[in-house]
């Protein structure tokens, strides 16, 4: 294979890649939103250790991790299983220890982004 | 849909429409779908008939709304409960004390009006959340600390107003104690603003909080006589350096010397937070060990000591918090531990954390303790979320019992003593014990917490609400009694503070007739009722 095969199979997957990940402005606008709203709870980073629970993870991401355990990602962006009205629904009615978000929080254009990029072709 | 007291639909409907006039119907929730975002997430009454349901909710964008809702409010008698965040979650989330009410939803005004790092003092809006005020002022780089509580999207006025608590030096803990300047609109609709704030023009309204004669601003907090809608937030200058240490001392008995000193550190403005504990007890989270030895009551004081020398163990702990440059905070250290080895024999110590400020971003997220750093945070969720202790059952919400006693080993062992005893005649294992430990919230008090789950479930509700209940008529036997409650149990708590046949509450519900003679802000809130709606109480 020629290096000028290599180059332009390497571009072509690159590119393809890139055009994957890009998000529709519905999607980025979502991923805003959930990185103020939902992130601090749902998040993927570390969070700090509190009183010996959810160590290494954030609360929300732990309880998922607990409540699943294994059967589905605890980090919600990674889920692929998500549908439109179960967001829906949690977001506006709370579900255990998460409360009802309002639409002076989120409004629902808001809402409609997140599930757009929740939910997004992956 | 639930209406407001004495007003027929065709009534509201008007109302309802003189409100879109002023905000724009985009801001008029009426909906049922729109009114169930109001309800409290953690109602003890959640699905019966006593839980708390708004009537409809509307949104205002500035000030000048604000009164003009106000004055349609009086024209119709119609009750307005003002929410900041809506985020008191455990005390009322963003649900109103009496059904029928329109919320006023202030989240749309969240302008920070200034952050200042000279003078070191915030003005906010009451929309502001911990969060946003936080980002403003690392995204300006700007020298000052937030004292916070534990969930970061509440309000800092909301927050201060529902006398709400923090996690670093005494004076900033006290989140009311630390407001500096209100703005309010009165249940008339005027524009008031207090201390140095009601000189027109003054450039010292975030400064001097009194002005001169009558100071009214504690009129405003846990109250139903106005709509606050700007609050000056004192600021701590961002330290230089944070180091935590530990204290501990070795028997049941050291208690006592050990909060006295613990008190003369925290008085004489030496410490921050002082974290107390219990290597033998567990914790706020763990109070299993001690189950077997509380099988058959208290135990004596001699059993207390065999216990903690069977284990090995110190009885007790405090860490403290010190804020300040290096040189200080090391100094301050040394002298912790001279003063606790002159008075508690065999008290050991131990060095925690150091950490220059601010801290770097990167290093943020794996801190274990974020709010006492001052940064917001969602990670006390841990503890009502579903979590390795109650996977099987987790609690849908919670109702915090926080019983306020004197800064005395004996007030500490009588709360727990008797919150023990309100859990065990339910048939509950005791959330508290004889080595239970207070919290410092306020600087001049302690805190000793229970917390009774809530549930979507009307017979474990029914339990739950019992239990609070029974907890606040045991420790007010005692002479105690809570600081902050929700909504269902806000007269029960108010009604322990009877003195001299309920003078205080006469006096506060005089005041309500003369400030808002229509009744339409938060009737009901914390017992105050108007006189058309006095019946109501109970």
């Amino acid at each position: 294979m020629s290096k000028i095969t290599v180059f332009c199979l390497l571009l072509v997957s690159l590119i393809t890649n890139a055009q994957a990940q890009e998000l529709s402005p519905a999607e980025a606008s979502g991923k805003v939103v959930f990185n103020k709203w939902c992130e601090p709870c749902h998040g993927r980073v570390a969070g700090g250790v509190f009183g010996g629970l959810g160590a290494n993870a954030l609360p929300g991401t732990s309880a998922l991790g607990v409540k699943y355990k294994g059967d589905l990602p605890p980090v919600l962006e990674d889920r692929l299983d998500l549908q439109p009205i179960y967001i829906r629904t949690v977001v506006r009615n709370g579900l255990y220890g998460m409360p009802i978000t309002r639409k002076t929080e989120v409004s629902e254009t808001d809402l409609d982004n997140i599930i757009a990029y929740l939910t997004r072709a992956r | 849909m639930a209406l407001p007291p004495n007003l027929s639909q065709a009534e509201f409907n008007r109302a309802l429409n003189e409100f879109e006039n002023v905000v724009g119907a985009d801001w008029v929730f009426s909906s049922d779908a729109d009114v169930a975002l109001y309800r409290d997430s953690y109602s003890p009454f959640w699905g019966e008939a006593e839980e708390r349901i708004a009537s409809a909710a509307v949104a205002p964008d500035s000030v000048e709304e604000v009164q003009e809702i106000v004055r349609i409010a009086n024209r119709y008698r119609i009750p307005l409960y003002p929410i900041s965040t809506g985020r008191n979650l455990t005390y009322g989330g963003a649900a109103p004390t009496l059904s029928g009410s329109v919320v006023l939803d202030l989240k749309r005004m969240n302008r920070i009006l200034e952050v200042n790092d000279e003078r070191n003092y915030a003005l906010v809006e009451p929309g502001v959340s911990y969060f946003d005020l936080y980002n403003y002022i690392t995204e300006r780089g700007l020298n000052v600390m937030l004292d916070i509580p534990d969930p970061g999207w509440g309000s800092p006025m909301g927050n201060s107003l529902d006398h709400g608590v923090g996690y670093t030096m005494g004076p900033y803990r006290d989140h009311f104690g630390s407001h500096i300047g209100l703005e309010i609109v009165s249940a008339e609709g005027e524009l008031i603003r207090t201390g140095a704030g009601a000189i027109p023009g003054s450039d010292a309204w975030q400064d001097f909080h009194y002005g001169a004669g009558p100071s009214i601003d504690g009129l405003f907090a846990q109250s139903n006589f106005g709509i606050v809608t700007k609050m000056g937030v004192k600021l701590m200058p961002m330290p230089e350096t944070y180091m935590t240490v530990t204290v501990t001392v070795p028997r049941y008995q050291d208690f006592q010397a050990m909060i006295t000193e613990v008190n003369y550190l925290e008085d004489s403005m030496l410490v921050g937070m002082p974290t107390y504990g219990s290597p033998v007890g567990g914790g706020l989270f763990d109070p299993a060990p001690l189950t077997e030895l509380m099988q058959n009551g208290w135990p004596t004081t001699e059993q207390l000591e065999d216990f903690v020398s069977a284990q090995n163990k110190h009885a007790w702990s405090v860490s403290f918090q010190l804020y300040g440059p290096e040189e200080i905070v090391r100094a301050t250290w040394v002298a912790i531990q001279r003063r606790f080895s002159e008075k508690i024999p065999g008290s050991a110590f131990e060095e925690d954390v150091f950490y220059n400020l601010p801290i770097p971003a990167e290093d943020i997220p794996a801190l274990p303790d974020k709010a006492r750093l001052g940064i917001p945070n969602l990670e006390i969720f841990h503890i009502v979320n579903r979590n390795p202790m109650n996977d099987n059952d987790p609690p849908d919400g919670h109702a915090d019992m926080f019983t306020m006693t004197p800064r005395t080993a004996e007030g500490v062992h009588t709360a727990s003593k008797v919150l023990a005893e309100a859990y065990q005649e339910f048939g509950f294992a005791p959330a508290t014990h004889p080595f239970t430990t207070p919290i410092t919230f306020y600087s001049r008090a302690f805190v000793v917490a229970v917390l009774i789950p809530t549930w979507r479930d009307p017979a474990k509700n029914a339990v739950s609400r019992a239990l609070y209940e029974k907890c606040l008529d045991k420790i007010a036997e005692q002479g105690m009694g809570t600081y902050r409650t929700n909504p269902a149990f806000q007269e029960h708590a108010i009604s322990k503070y009877s003195f001299n046949d309920n003078a205080l509450l006469k006096y506060q519900e005089k005041l309500k007739d003369s400030i808002d003679p229509n009744g339409i802000i938060s009737p009901g809130r914390y017992g105050i009722w108007p006189a058309h709606m006095r019946n109501n109480r109970g």
